[in-house]
């Protein structure tokens, strides 16, 4: 068995011969196999990854590679401009251009490459990748691709491009003063001295390395290796934020806002978190004014970027950890506004999102004119969510952006507006809601209706009375009947019994009764205003012919019986 | 022959023998964890053997090969296969023949002299074989370790080292100037440079050590940063490091310094001690190289190894020095390898009158009888077993009289101080161009003393020679 001569392309058999003596079939192979590994490569540049065209070229190469190992114990092939060679053979062969495969590595100082049995298994997919993508300009440089790579089975050599670089060193002239005479006082001394002890070799034993320091610096090279690395960094950018000048501070910041998109990418939930609580802390410790806007500025940017990742949180795998989530969501500024309350209403997980949703409170109740801004967004579900956000929390510079918002052409930004202007008190609201209640969309009447339930006032008392006593009030549809009879009851309190005994046992213009749903619900209105009249307008009903109206007013009754703590009466109640 | 096909089944041949190696020294022969590791050895072996025909180890130097098939140490198996490497070192075997059914009994005294010591006077190998004849152990042969240095002059090596060399200065000049004038750092010059480095490490590490007596060429800061970047290659790959890590450490190292681009000359320059103020501006260096490190183009992701190493390679390993260190942290252990290695090259370098040059023999005994709060110590000894204790380019007096020029540490990597040496004046004074290059393991086969030893090292400018001219 032959020693390995090379750390890098493995030995040429004993039995190479010479040009003249190779064995035709065995080019041919070569040549065969050369061909099905441009193939491949062309179709790598043609098609996306993972097309199955690629994958039948591959099964091709791999055919071809274990036909050339049942006659050559590894293929080295060599590049010159044109050509690539084996033993000097040709085995590709193609005019000088950028489109020569040959060239392409040899321009590169490619100069061998060596091809091992068993590199058709994954390594020549990833070669050949490799090269595909050089070829595309997706990657510069495909020597140091290559070398980086570190294929066991594929293995190039390479040659120096510049031949000249050696021309600049001193050349050694070992020949200078050959023949001359050295001073020879010390070397005297030396050999008065006689011959060194051989016991001086002993000495040195100490300086081995034992099993010890092995384990040891198996320890350290494994702590190098799984160092994190963005984090230890961050590291050092903190001290230095701290420890120097402002002017460094500014460095340490521009770094980190290049920095912070490449780690909320990753995602590196812990270092952020580290960097956002690190830089307030040292933010607020300096107290300059300077720093203090320097780390704002910072976190305005991030903001949006942090929201976005914090959002998506409950989809990654490895999530954030409580205080790591806390810090982001502490960190966030008002640019974040609009990611949280776009990704809210997707958001899963029910934990996460209550954190995120408180978060997004303390920042609009900080940044009020952000989330008014919003009911203009572009994006109509986008506005009815800041609505919804304006309502629960109350926020009151928001009516004006509620009053436009409830003229937007969206019914569903209409519909959150006008339910939000139900939590305001303002006289413009009620004026706008009003309006609503004539809306084109059932929905948005429903809501103004509501909205009007919160609001209250003569005006809307009169609009809704004169609403149910009118005769289209009939063709409304059951839901927004309801909504009618309610806020009827809501705002005109005993005053509601009249007309919902009109509809419960009155009789119509034309002699005949309501339709028994609307009856059913204004039997429902009347339990929740419980007054004697009422009912005895409900006992008046008890026996009605329409099972629906007598159901109801049963369910009703029980309620009335049951007192004011109990449920209203509701649809569908059968017990 | 084929090669082997998969890196997993040569390390696991090699892991197996360690394994039963170490069971069968701390358990009885009867134990049924012996039995189980012989097993897994020789099931190792025998599939090898099947697929390939045969199985053979080599160890060259710190290089391992199964078959043909260099063994690449990964972190997982990096102390198991050092440890294999050294037991078989010890024994002065370098090759291992096993044929495809090794008998139990071969096995358990083969891998049991592994274990032992060699007895002191006798020739390790000599003895090893004697002791598997004696026991009748037909399906192991041992032999000795193949030399990587032979004796004679690989001039193609110095060659390459040369030209690997001029590019690795060219490449560091285009990096500063392009800093000094503002521009980001390209990359790709220093990538090619530094993996050129990390080749020629790997081919012939002498021949690249031999580089760092070119001095006065060039800028002394360009030279030292591709200097510190050879010789902290050198010691990555001794201590086992893959060629991936090998050039993120040889990286990092030709960047070290790069933040003193900052510091006006006059000061880095400065002939005499410098003050408060100059000091404070030149101990900023680390914070200039990891801020500058960012302006890094032509990487995926930015160097963060490298800035750490710029940045930790002063804070000593009890983070006393510079920069001060406020957020927990520790040294990491490229910047200990940096640190080591610079200090080795400032040690042998004069660039200025401030210090003052000496031999690199002295500059390695500085090295071991430093604070062990300034280097990592277990680093240091693998330096110094790296370097040896007579690194390349030393001038040597021999017990002979004779001069000698380091050119190559010894392959027996025991001999850390005897390394091999080319005569350049004979005992009698006079000067020799193209002396031989002697061993000094070499010992008279009369007295079995060593024929040569090193009396001392001394200064190459009292005896007007220029080391450069023996091994660059």
């Amino acid at each position: 068995m032959d020693e390995p001569q090379s750390l890098t392309l493995p030995t040429e058999s004993a039995d190479a011969g010479t040009p003249a003596d190779v064995d035709v079939e065995t080019v041919e192979r070569i040549e065969e196999f050369v061909t099905a590994l441009l193939k491949e490569l062309k179709a790598r540049q043609a098609y996306v990854s993972g097309n199955p065209l690629i994958d039948r070229f591959h099964r091709a190469v791999r055919e071809q590679s274990l036909e050339l190992w049942d006659v050559m114990p590894h293929l080295t092939l060599r590049f010159d401009e044109s050509r690539l060679l084996w033993k000097d053979h040709p085995v590709y062969d193609h005019p000088v251009g950028h489109d020569n495969f040959a060239f392409m590595f040899f321009r590169d100082g490619l100069r061998s490459i060596a091809f091992l049995p068993g590199c058709e298994l994954n390594e020549l997919r990833e070669f050949l990748e490799i090269v595909a993508a050089v070829r595309q300009g997706r990657q510069a440089d495909l020597l140091a691709t290559l070398w980086h790579r570190d294929f066991a089975l594929i293995r190039i050599e390479y040659v120096d491009v510049s031949e000249d670089e050696a021309m600049d060193l001193p050349r050694a002239d070992r020949h200078a003063g050959a023949g001359e005479k050295v001073p020879t006082g010390e070397i005297e001394k030396v050999l008065e001295a006689g011959p060194v002890s051989p016991d001086v070799d002993a000495g040195f034993n100490s300086l081995r390395l034992t099993e010890a320091d092995r384990q040891y610096l198996q320890r350290e090279m494994e702590l190098e290796l799984t160092r994190p690395l963005a984090h230890d960094v961050t590291l050092a950018l903190l001290d230095q934020f701290e420890m120097r000048d402002q002017e460094r501070r500014r460095q340490v910041v521009d770094i980190l806002r290049e920095l912070l998109p490449r780690l909320l990418r990753e995602p590196d939930f812990a270092t952020v978190a580290m960097i956002v609580n690190e830089l307030q802390l040292l933010a607020n410790k300096t107290g300059e004014r300077d720093t203090q806007e320097l780390v704002a500025s910072l976190l305005r940017d991030m903001s949006e970027a942090m929201a976005e990742l914090v959002s998506s949180a409950d989809a990654i795998e490895n999530g954030p950890a409580e205080d790591e989530l806390d810090a982001l969501l502490g960190a966030l500024q008002a640019e974040a506004i609009p990611t949280l309350v776009r990704a809210l209403p997707a958001m899963s997980d029910r934990v996460l999102r209550r954190q995120v949703e408180d978060a997004l409170d303390r920042l609009i109740l900080r940044f009020p004119r952000q989330v008014t801004r919003l009911l203009q967004a572009e994006d109509p579900m986008l506005a009815a969510e800041a609505a919804a956000i304006v309502a629960r929390l109350g926020v009151q510079d928001a009516v004006d952006g509620l009053i436009e918002a409830a003229r937007r052409p969206e019914a569903v930004a209409r519909r959150a507006a006008v339910a939000a202007l139900g939590e305001t008190e303002s006289e413009a609201a009620r004026q706008a809601v009003l309006s609503a209640v004539e809306d084109e969309e059932a929905s948005v009447r429903v809501a103004a209706v509501g909205a009007l339930t919160q609001l209250g006032g003569p005006q809307a008392d009169r609009a809704i009375r004169d609403e149910v006593s009118s005769r289209g009030f009939a063709a409304r549809d059951t839901a927004e009947q309801m909504a009618y009879l309610k806020c009827l009851v809501a705002v005109s309190g005993e005053g509601a019994v009249e007309p919902l005994i009109e509809i419960l046992n009155g009789r119509r213009w034309w002699g005949g009764r309501h339709a028994a749903a609307l009856r059913a619900s204004a039997a429902r209105a009347l339990a929740m205003v419980g007054t004697p009249e009422a009912v005895a307008a409900l006992h008046e009903a008890e026996k009605d012919r329409a099972s629906t109206v007598a159901h109801a007013v049963r369910v009703s009754l029980r309620h009335v019986e049951a007192g004011p703590e109990s449920a209203p009466p509701v649809e569908g109640d059968e017990t | 022959m084929t090669t082997v096909q998969e890196h997993g089944v040569s390390t696991g041949v090699l892991t197996a023998m360690y394994n039963a190696q170490k069971t069968l020294q701390l358990y009885p022969i009867e134990n049924e964890i012996v039995g189980r590791s012989l097993k897994d050895l020789h099931d190792q072996v025998e599939r090898v053997c099947e697929r390939e025909g045969g199985l053979a180890v080599w160890v060259a130097g710190n290089y391992m090969f199964v078959n043909d098939v260099q063994v690449r140490l990964d972190l997982a198996d990096y102390a198991v296969l050092a440890a294999l490497r050294e037991s078989l070192r010890t024994h002065g075997i370098g090759r291992i023949e096993l044929a495809p059914k090794v008998r139990r009994d071969e096995w358990i005294v083969f891998l049991s002299g592994l274990a032992e010591t060699p007895r002191p006077g006798a020739e390790p190998l000599e003895s090893f074989q004697r002791r598997l004849n004696e026991a009748d152990v037909s399906s192991i042969k041992i032999g000795a370790p193949t030399a990587l240095f032979t004796g004679e002059e690989n001039v193609e090596a110095v060659e390459a080292a040369r030209r690997t060399y001029a590019y690795s200065v060219k490449a560091a000049r285009e990096v500063m100037n392009g800093v000094v004038l503002g521009k980001a750092i390209g990359a790709r010059r220093a990538e090619r440079a530094v993996l050129r480095v990390v080749d020629q490490v790997m081919q012939d590490r002498a021949s690249m050590l031999g580089m760092l007596t070119l001095r006065d060429y060039d800028d002394h800061s360009l030279l030292h940063a591709v200097n510190v970047a050879i010789l902290s290659v050198a010691l990555g790959e001794h201590l086992g490091f893959g060629r991936k890590h090998l050039f993120e450490l040889g990286f990092a190292a030709l960047f070290h310094d790069i933040g003193k681009v900052l510091i006006p000359t006059t000061v880095l320059n400065k002939q005499s001690w410098l003050n408060e103020e100059e000091w404070r501006m030149v101990s900023q260096h680390p914070d200039f190289g990891l801020l500058m490190l960012f302006e890094v183009e032509g990487f995926e992701e930015p160097p963060y190894r490298a800035m750490l190493a710029t940045y930790e390679h002063h804070m000593k390993i009890d983070l006393t020095g510079y920069p001060r260190v406020i957020r927990r942290r520790r040294q990491g252990l490229f910047a200990r390898i940096i640190a080591i290695t610079e200090s080795y090259d400032t040690a042998i370098s004069r660039h200025n009158k401030r210090y003052k040059a000496c031999p690199p023999d002295e500059a390695i005994r500085q090295l071991r009888e430093s604070e062990t709060s300034s280097y990592d110590q277990v680093l240091v000894r693998a330096f110094v077993n790296m370097m040896g204790i007579f690194p390349v380019s030393t001038l040597v007096i021999l017990d002979t009289g004779e001069l000698g020029v380091v050119v190559a540490p010894n392959p027996n990597p025991e001999a850390i101080g005897r390394p091999m040496v080319r005569i350049v004046a004979s005992s009698d004074g006079t000067r020799i161009g193209d002396g031989p290059i002697r061993d000094l393991t070499e010992t008279d086969p009369d007295t079995g003393r060593f024929v040569r030893s090193i009396a001392r090292s001394t200064d190459p400018e009292r005896y007007g020679i220029n080391v450069a001219d023996f091994v660059a």
